[in-house]
């Protein structure tokens, strides 16, 4: 996403189509065009079917294009947590690992794998086999073993799904740690969640197997204006003109222009004795706005 | 277990026909082989190396299930060498415990002869190696376990009923005869039988080898040069 480097991986009018017998062709990449240098470190924040895991499938080598063109750097490492659990469950978590070592040619593989095991405190689950571990046990080997061959591009797909806080904050917190050790790895994951994807210097919104904003968190807040108005679910916003977007929770959601729109709406709401509430814009208003449809968008209410 | 179960079934099969059917079968029927016991082995030996085959190629359909081949398929070693530790590693298993029933021939009346018995051994690996190479390939194409059990009941079991492994095929209807005449799985096993009675087939043993390149060439086909979607 950055300039001044050579890219990992650049991707062009990337289009993917999932064809099934006696159904039209849907697509699951619909024209992306994507670079990753090193250092990025980009959340994909898209609702569910939008095309996340496909991109970040595609970028892995893992799914063929239907049309347009992936370029890797030469010998890139890539470094992948999957959305489902990609290690062997018969195996112990070191069996798994030197495994992983092996495949990627890693000399001394115990020194690094005790070194990185440490780091994310499963050192003494070393032995035991990956069934009888908990899910965020088991993400964190599976975190690990990703990062084993010290890859140049990390892609991680939604790997918070599932965790219990601390096993997240843990998740989160060792990118942050991987990071601050190797500032030229980059990193994509797909995440659901606001406060994951807020963490990242850049994000990506997908709809519809489109990118449909990029920009940073604050940059992408900042474009939905300095304030919202909202109208809790339920109350009824009679002949009132204003552009309302209605969120799937019942709440009515406008994008005043100016201080004046929003004095002008206020005042409206308030001459009818409709509740109102004016708070400042988040990244899951900017989600809502962008990438999930609202369900009567701009339609006056 | 997976082993035991391997073994264990057609070294069953093998006892239960070779003893309860014995009496059943004309032993001018059973060609140079003489015994049922022995003119059944090399088809017991074959759905021993069937099962391994089988058993490898679910193997690779788990692994896509768990996630864990998508974690090989992004790291840099070569395609081959995936495709060699699958082919092998289910070929060696299947042609080992194929031999641990062949080294009971001398008991049935085998005729001990290092040529015959090192004829009767490339068969067999050559059957293990071809066998294991069509599973694998099937495997990469089909999307679930239970898919992969359909084309085990298709396609392998009827291929091993009509290889001759239980009931001679000398007196069979014509269109049965011309099945089994190019059915891969009837070389293999007539090569290993003819090699258990010290004789070298080299017609089958020809076929043979070349059902262990097709099976190694549809695997690497398959696994070698596409990924899955």
């Amino acid at each position: 996403m950055t300039g001044g480097h050579e890219s990992l991986v650049r991707i062009q009018a990337a289009v993917v189509e999932h064809r099934a017998r006696r159904t039209e062709p849907t697509k699951a990449l619909s024209g992306v065009d994507f670079a990753i240098s090193p250092g990025d470190c980009v959340a994909l924040l898209g609702p569910n079917g939008s095309g996340k895991s496909t991109l970040l499938r595609a970028i892995a080598g893992l799914q063929r294009l239907t049309s347009g063109s992936i370029k890797r750097s030469h010998d890139l490492r890539l470094g992948v947590v999957f959305q489902s659990p990609a290690l062997d469950p018969l195996l112990t978590v070191h069996e798994n690992l030197r495994l992983q070592a092996a495949l990627f040619g890693i000399d001394r593989p115990n020194e690094r794998i005790e070194r990185f095991c440490a780091e994310q405190a499963i050192d003494g689950r070393l032995g035991d086999r990956v069934r009888s571990l908990s899910g965020g046990l088991a993400r964190r080997v599976e975190f690990v073993r990703a990062i084993l061959s010290e890859p140049d591009l990390l892609l991680l797909d939604e790997p918070t799904v599932g965790l219990d806080l601390p096993s997240r904050a843990a998740l989160l917190g060792a990118i942050d740690v991987l990071r601050g050790q190797r500032p030229e790895v980059a990193v994509v994951m797909s995440t659901h969640l606001m406060t994951d994807a807020e963490r990242f210097e850049q994000v990506v919104m997908m709809s519809g197997g489109k990118f449909v904003r990029e920009g940073s968190p604050t940059e992408l807040i900042a474009q939905l204006g300095s304030q919202l108005l909202g109208v809790p679910a339920g109350a009824s916003v009679g002949a009132i003109d204003v552009p309302w977007e209605l969120q799937a929770d019942g709440t009515r959601i406008a994008r005043p222009a100016d201080d004046a729109q929003l004095a002008s709406w206020s005042a409206q709401l308030a001459g009818v004795g409709v509740p109102f509430f004016v708070r400042k814009p988040t990244l899951a208003d900017a989600y809502l706005h962008w990438a999930e449809a609202p369900l009567e968008a701009g339609v006056p209410a | 277990m997976r082993i035991a179960v391997a073994i264990a079934t057609p070294a069953m099969m093998w006892l239960f026909i070779a003893s309860g059917f014995a009496s059943s079968i004309r032993p001018e029927s059973l060609s140079e082989r003489g015994s049922l016991a022995l003119y059944v082995l090399p088809g017991m030996a074959s759905l021993v190396v069937l099962f391994n085959a089988i058993f490898a190629s679910i193997s690779l359909v788990e692994d896509r299930h768990q996630g864990f081949l998508q974690a090989v398929l992004v790291s840099p070693a070569p395609r081959w060498s995936m495709v060699a530790g699958k082919l092998l590693g289910g070929g060696v298993l299947g042609f080992a415990q194929g031999l641990v029933l062949l080294a009971f021939s001398p008991f049935v009346g085998a005729q001990v002869q290092p040529l015959g018995m090192l004829a009767a051994a490339i068969a067999l690996a050559c059957l293990s190696l071809g066998i294991t190479g069509l599973g694998l390939a099937a495997a990469w194409k089909v999307d679930s376990a239970s898919g992969f059990h359909g084309v085990m009941n298709l396609v392998f079991m009827p291929m091993w009923l009509l290889s001759g492994a239980i009931f001679p095929v000398e007196g069979a209807s014509g269109w049965l005869r011309a099945l089994v005449a190019i059915n891969p799985l009837a070389w293999c096993q007539s090569a290993v039988g003819a090699g258990l009675v010290g004789r070298i087939d080299t017609v089958s043993l020809g076929l043979s080898a070349l059902f262990a390149l097709v099976g190694v060439v549809l695997a690497v086909g398959a696994m070698g040069f596409r990924r899955p979607a």
